[in-house]
């Protein structure tokens, strides 16, 4: 059991064989905090099991490699999204759909996917594209700009908030709440975030069944299952999830890819060069850009590759790490835009994959299009390297820029 | 050369219509439809690059003699 401190080497279950145990703390690890792709990967993948136990955070399984959890995450029936099987996930509101299984997952999704579907998303690009240049074009003449704040969490959050139907007014409150959720390793302080959020959409529940409009606050309210309306504590936990993934993850990803950029200015200069080739490009940035770590618990004791699962431990996904998995693609660091087929799961695999992977494909793509547009050329302002944070949504703290103008 | 889609594996990435428009088609809520269709002539190519992006390995192309095209 090397390297696990004696102060929690004690609260390690028996069943788990000392082999399998590896201390790794996801939100606090000196590797999260800068190039955390690169890091955490080099750390887990060189030293680590396959999946192995942290004793961290209350203890739970990380599964690292990309095959062994596209695997997992299939097997629903054994590696579940119920929070009953995962008590530090027993959220009130639980929620939806990413904590529930089908046969439900499935329902709920049909609720939300024909507003999430490629069709209608592409709906929005004009609209999109307005909003990437107002923001840009402010930037630009200062020749400097603190990308997370007066352009990650502005661009994304803006469109999301207009999609929803939420006023813009209330962006920074609702931000501030869902990294909360995202960035806090106690359960408390995540259920604190929930019952916040909770809260507000109970309130704007109230004003779109008075009052319906086209946006997606509407849609929950009136959504039903196929044979029953849907309870409030349903509604409430579909909004605290679609909310949590709005606000704080295109945020998260796009200022990965804008850090790599300008730490990269020769494959930047390839994309205003050439914007045809931003799409594909894009997918190549995005694999080693994940942010999001699901979670499962496990529904029986059972045996999975020689490893000893009891009922109800919990198993966390490092989906950060696929992208950059050296069993799954060579030179996983390497960047290369000419990759023939740049396999990522920077969206997640099985029923789960993020509904918003259509909407955050048109954003990246129409920012870095108007992005290669007006500015030329850019790089980080300050020559140290760019900090980062881990959690439940890993992301860059801090990213200023400069160009010249 | 025809398409075999596993819907219940498909989970919607939606990459095979963005990589290989002219071959794969989605539904409503944004699910590949192509099951069962066969590859419009010549474009072949774009079937395989389309399939290959599919994270979920949904998707399995067929030649005329109605073998596995890998």
């Amino acid at each position: 059991m090397a390297a696990v401190a004696e102060s929690i080497a004690g609260t390690i279950p028996a069943h788990i064989p000392k082999s399998l145990v590896f201390d790794f703390d996801h939100f606090t690890a000196p590797e999260v905090q800068k190039e955390p792709h690169r890091q955490v990967s080099q750390l887990l993948h060189k030293n680590a099991p396959d999946v192995f136990y942290t004793p961290r955070n209350g203890g739970y399984w990380i599964v690292t490699r990309a095959e062994v959890a596209v695997d997992m995450l299939r097997q629903v029936e054994n590696f579940s999204s119920g929070p009953e099987f995962n008590h530090f996930k027993a959220f009130n509101p639980p929620m939806l759909p990413v904590q529930a299984d089908p046969p439900n997952h499935t329902e709920y999704r049909r609720i939300l996917n024909p507003k999430f579907a490629p069709g209608p998303i592409q709906k929005l690009e004009e609209y999109v594209r307005q909003l990437a240049r107002t923001i840009i074009d402010e930037a630009y003449p200062h020749g400097r700009c603190d990308f997370i704040e007066e352009v990650a969490e502005r661009f994304p959050v803006t469109i999301f908030l207009k999609i929803a139907g939420a006023p813009l007014a209330d962006r920074a409150r609702l931000v501030a709440i869902a990294v909360k959720y995202t960035r806090s390793p106690t359960f408390e302080e995540r259920q604190a975030a929930i019952t916040e959020m909770a809260h507000y959409l109970r309130e704007k529940f109230k004003e779109r069944i008075k009052e319906p409009k086209d946006d997606l606050l509407t849609q929950i309210v009136q959504a039903r299952m196929p044979d029953r309306d849907l309870t409030d504590t349903e509604k409430e936990g579909l909004g605290v999830l679609l909310f949590f993934g709005g606000l704080d993850t295109v945020k998260s990803v796009l200022s990965f890819v804008v850090s790599y950029l300008a730490q990269h200015p020769d494959d930047y200069k390839k994309l205003v060069d050439n914007p045809a080739m931003i799409k594909s490009a894009m997918e190549e940035l995005l694999r080693v850009s994940g942010v999001s770590t699901p979670e499962r618990g496990v529904t029986h004791d059972l045996e999975y590759r020689g490893i000893p699962f009891k009922k109800g431990d919990r198993v966390v996904f490092l989906t950060q790490l696929w992208g950059v998995d050296d069993q799954q693609i060579s030179n996983p660091y390497e960047v290369d835009f000419s990759r023939d087929v740049s396999q990522h799961y920077a969206f997640g695999a099985g029923p789960h994959r993020c509904i918003g992977s259509h909407l955050a494909r048109l954003e990246f793509r129409i920012f870095l299009e108007e992005w290669t547009r007006t500015i030329k050329a850019f790089r980080l302002e300050k020559n140290v390297p760019v900090k980062t944070a881990g959690g439940v949504v890993w992301t860059p703290v801090e990213l200023s820029l400069a160009w010249d103008v | 050369m025809k398409i075999k889609v596993d819907r219940k594996v498909c989970a919607g990435h939606a990459l095979c219509a963005a990589k290989a428009p002219d071959v794969y088609t989605l539904d409503d809520d944004g699910y590949c439809n192509s099951d069962g269709m066969t590859v419009p002539p010549g474009k072949e190519e774009q079937a395989i690059f389309g399939a290959a992006y599919c994270p979920e390995r949904a998707i399995v192309l067929f030649d005329a003699a109605g073998k596995e095209i890998r």
